[in-house]
């Protein structure tokens, strides 16, 4: 019998336990008759920096990690890219897009790709200044979560500035920034529903890249029979199954914000058109670059499916 | 083969061992919980190194802990430039005249300066400096000049900035900029049960203080209240900064500690031994708060491994209390540990533990930041081991510590009223942040 | 041993850990200056400066690795003091060799993670999230810092400082 340490720095009552972790361990242990088993170690037990998931389970510190690529950029640039407008627009169909790219990806990880799904594209966000067309972005300080959302929006005319989730709630509350670029789900996580008056949704960009990996000592020191139990409980049924159930959760966080009297805005094709028109520049400035030794326009084409 | 949560106590047990033979918080901590870790982690060998570097690196490179070498900077620096001496003045100026004024100008002056100074001990030096020789020419009793200071001091981690809070937000992932705002009634209404607790002290025993002072003319009052304008200026920049949104908490300590610089140049008070000497108690807090929160950081998750929140949990659970007679017998517990542990201690070694004990009863853990700190300030000047006790020693040495620890517990007493206070009326501490950033 | 070799070797830590005091300190100002250059940059240029926080956060390493060091011959670090009341000379001379013994390995265990961590670079994720401003400089650092820490006890063990020689009470602590 093998039971897998998982780390992860969110609480237990975090919706991708739920989604994913859970669903995993159950799987698992259907799969195996109840011999491969997960114990979860949530909160940052094992490890409390967001950023160093993925050496913990390099390391072997941990046998399974969740963790988001955007947050060590320089490290995971394919699998960061899915966060670049134009590839996908939903958290469903981001997903698909990560594994089109699996063989790219796979060559970012020094472990094994237990899970990867993308969320919702950004909700964004206001307290005073409704974001409606593109001249709206102009001058707006707009907190970021990735350096490839913040490279975008700029081309918007945005001043993009990175902040840690927990202090957002507050500074737009006081004004130190003007907007928040968000998953749906996290408009009710951060209660942003409180100092945000205006949420526009609608924007052609794609959510950030998440992962569960596992070690690769780990993998290996399984029987064939092991792994194939543990390739089928993971792998894409499960990254989409999931990425299906967060899609439903972040609709009700929308409704909720709703509710609370917060105006949900819809961009018009117009405007949408004209953010992609904006885009054209960064993007080209993407393909034309190279990614841990891929072009950014090989990977644009495998994450489309071209 | 022990089970986790025996190997748990028995670390908790080894970590007293630890610190009663004089092994620095820090170390204790590191050290208990590494071997724990090695214990109860399926693979210890490498988690050992792995926590030790990586937690240790993650809280010196936290961005929201930069607040804490500011602050101190900028506490430090008033004092070198005198700023603190014309605080003190202008509440002279104001309340001195009154039956035990001067005690009463010390807790305003104390509260003034802890707007400006993240901790308690620097307050209490500061203001102490200041504050005892012109308390001692006009012939109050020790125990009354040293017991304000002590006491009065302590409100450097109530008033924001407090690094009391900032430690209290890391652990338990609270806003900062909510929890400073959650401590200025709070601050305030403290202050004023200070400034009755000396005058009924003066009334029961009029020998404390001598007759009231010849009143200070209007025009004097707002003279001093004049020059004291360089430090109330930065008060009301970098705190209603902090409210007004125009910076966040930690923005506001590094553009305090800049303005504190320049206020010190302009008073041509700039003496490279003074700037030096301010540097260098900045760094020693550093050093203090960074070690032992390394240590705190490297102890909880051997705390987390062990299971013994989940299972202590269960057990006050199990014992069907209600949610206020719990929330009484922690702070009960935390007023007892205060007597002779440190209170940075108190707080990274009970927090995981108390947290999801008193979030699964409901309890907003703002308002139970603000009643911990509180509890801290109780430890601070009670015996037989209060800080703030030592470092008025340290200033009025002729001052037997007896006599200090008997100036202070009428203060200890307010700080209990203040408590009950806060339990009967949350919205003390809540009304602030929530008007603020809403619920 | 003698005391004296034990004295110059702490002549020697001792201007070691003022050199590493000398740069935090120079750290402490840039981590103001960064963070008056972050608030101008969004009310006086009106264009905030994305991923500022990352210089603040490698000097906040900087200015801990600098002051551990410092602070360790200052006696900044904290103890809880109910022994020394009770105990005699001989019972403090036997619990302050076991608490240095601790501190000692405790301190050395530290360096030694760090260095051999800080070793991994960027492979492992270890450089700052906006700027990718590398981290392994400022693990050596802390990790150094934590090695001078060990040798200062070291000294004292050898040379039989009694602990309450380094413990004054105005310096260092927070609260
Ligand atoms: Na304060
Ligand atoms: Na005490």
């Amino acid at each position: 019998d093998t039971e897998f340490s998982l780390s992860y720095f969110m609480g237990p009552k975090h919706r991708f336990n739920e989604a994913f972790f859970a669903p995993f361990a159950e799987k698992l242990a259907e799969l195996s008759g109840g011999t491969l088993t997960v114990k979860q170690y949530p909160g940052g037990t094992l490890n409390s920096n967001p950023a160093l998931q993925y050496s913990t389970v390099v390391e072997g510190v941990t046998d399974i990690a969740f963790g988001i690529s955007s947050y060590t950029y320089d490290l995971f640039p394919i699998s960061s890219s899915v966060s670049v407008p134009g590839i996908c627009n939903s958290g469903i169909d981001c997903t698909e897009a990560l594994w089109r790219a699996e063989d790219l990806i796979d060559e970012e990880f020094d472990a094994k790709i237990i899970a990867m799904w993308s969320n919702e594209p950004m909700a964004i966000v206001t307290r005073d200044k409704p974001i409606r067309t593109l001249e709206d972005f102009e001058g707006l300080k707009i907190r970021v979560s990735s350096n490839i959302e913040a490279e975008f929006l700029s081309a918007l005319g945005a001043a993009p500035v990175s902040q840690s989730v927990e202090e957002i709630n507050q500074n737009l509350a006081n004004g130190t920034i003007d907007a928040i670029a968000i998953d749906p789900t996290s408009v009710r996580d951060f209660k942003l529903y409180e100092p945000g008056k205006y949420i526009t949704l609608g924007m052609p960009t794609a959510g950030l890249p998440f992962w569960m990996l596992m070690n690769n000592q780990s993998y290996e020191a399984l029987s064939d029979e092991e792994r194939a139990w543990v390739d089928a409980a993971g792998g894409r049924e499960l990254s989409v199954a999931g990425a299906v159930k967060t899609e439903g959760m972040a609709a009700s966080a929308l409704q909720l914000a709703r509710d609370e009297g917060v105006e949900i805005i819809t961009l018009s094709p117009e405007e949408v058109a004209r953010i992609t028109q904006a885009f054209e520049a960064p993007l080209n400035k993407f393909k034309a670059g190279t990614f841990n030794g891929v072009s950014g326009a090989d990977i644009y084409a495998a994450m489309k499916g071209e | 083969m022990p089970s986790d949560i025996m190997i748990g106590f028995l670390g908790f047990v080894l970590l007293l061992v630890l610190l009663a033979i004089r092994v620095p918080v820090g170390t204790a901590m590191l050290a208990v919980g590494a071997g724990g870790i090695w214990l109860l982690h399926p693979r210890g060998d490498v988690a050992v190194f792995s926590t030790l570097a990586g937690e240790s690196f993650s809280v010196s490179s936290l961005y929201s802990l930069t607040i804490l070498p500011l602050f101190v900077l900028m506490g430090n620096l008033s004092g070198v430039s005198g700023m603190s001496r014309d605080l003190y003045d202008a509440a002279h100026a104001w309340f001195g005249h009154r039956k035990g004024g001067l005690a009463s100008s010390t807790i305003v002056g104390c509260a003034g300066f802890s707007a400006l100074s993240g901790s308690s001990l620097a307050s209490a030096v500061t203001m102490g400096r200041v504050a005892i020789p012109e308390m001692k020419r006009y012939h109050y009793s020790d125990a009354l000049a040293t017991g304000s200071v002590a006491a009065g001091g302590t409100l450097g981690i109530l008033i924001p900035p407090s690094a009391g809070f900032v430690i209290y937000a890391i652990l338990t992932e609270e806003s900062i900029g909510r929890l400073f705002m959650a401590g200025v009634l709070p601050g305030l209404v403290l202050m004023g049960l200070f400034m009755a607790a000396i005058t009924i002290q003066v009334m029961r025993n009029p020998d404390l203080a001598p007759d009231a002072l010849a009143k200070v003319p209007i025009r004097e009052r707002f003279r001093a209240l004049l020059r004291a304008r360089w430090i109330i200026g930065i008060v009301v920049i970098t705190v209603g900064g902090i409210y007004g949104g125009v910076f966040s908490a930690v923005e506001a300590a590094g553009i305090g500690a800049f303005l504190a610089f320049v206020a010190t140049v302009l008073r041509g008070a700039f003496r490279w031994p003074e700037i030096r000497k301010a540097l260098g108690d900045t760094l020693a807090s550093t050093a203090t708060t960074f070690y032992i929160l390394m240590g705190a950081f490297v102890f909880t998750p051997f705390v987390a491994l062990s299971g013994i929140p989940d299972a202590l949990n269960e057990w006050v659970v199990g014992l069907g209390a209600g949610p206020y007679t719990v929330l009484i017998l922690c702070l009960l517990a935390l007023i007892v540990l205060g007597t002779f542990m440190e209170g940075f201690a108190i707080l990274v070694l009970t927090l995981p533990l108390l947290q999801p004990l008193l979030e699964g009863f409901g309890f907003d853990m703002i308002w139970f930041g603000v009643l911990m700190v509180i509890v801290l300030e109780m430890g601070l000047i009670s015996p037989p081991v209060g800080i703030n006790v030592f470092v008025v020693k340290g200033i009025a040495p002729d001052v037997p510590m007896n006599t200090i620890f008997r100036g202070v517990w009428p203060f200890w007493f307010a700080m209990g009223a203040m408590i009950v206070l806060l339990i009967l009326f949350p919205q003390i501490a809540l009304l602030l942040p929530n008007t603020m950033f809403g619920p | 041993m003698t005391s004296m070799p034990g004295k110059s070797l702490k002549g020697w830590l001792t201007r070691i850990g003022d050199l590493f005091a000398f740069a935090a300190g120079l750290a402490v100002v840039i981590l103001v200056m960064t963070t008056v250059v972050a608030v101008a940059g969004r009310y006086v240029f009106g264009q905030p400066i994305f991923g500022i926080e990352d210089v603040s956060r490698v000097m906040l390493a900087f200015v801990v690795a600098g002051s551990i060091a410092y602070g360790a011959r200052r006696g900044a670090h904290v103890h809880v003091d109910v022994i020394s009341m009770q105990a005699g000379r001989r019972v403090l001379r036997v619990t302050d060799t076991i608490a240095r013994l601790v501190g000692i390995a405790v301190a050395f265990l530290t360096s030694y993670a760090l260095f051999t961590k800080g070793l991994c670079g960027k492979a492992c994720g270890y450089f700052t999230p906006n700027l990718s401003i590398p981290h392994m400089p400022f693990y050596f650092a802390l990790s150094l810092s934590m090695a001078l820490f060990g040798l200062i006890l070291l000294v004292d063990l050898f040379t039989g400082t009694p602990v309450e020689e380094h413990s004054s009470e105005d310096d260092g602590e927070q609260f």
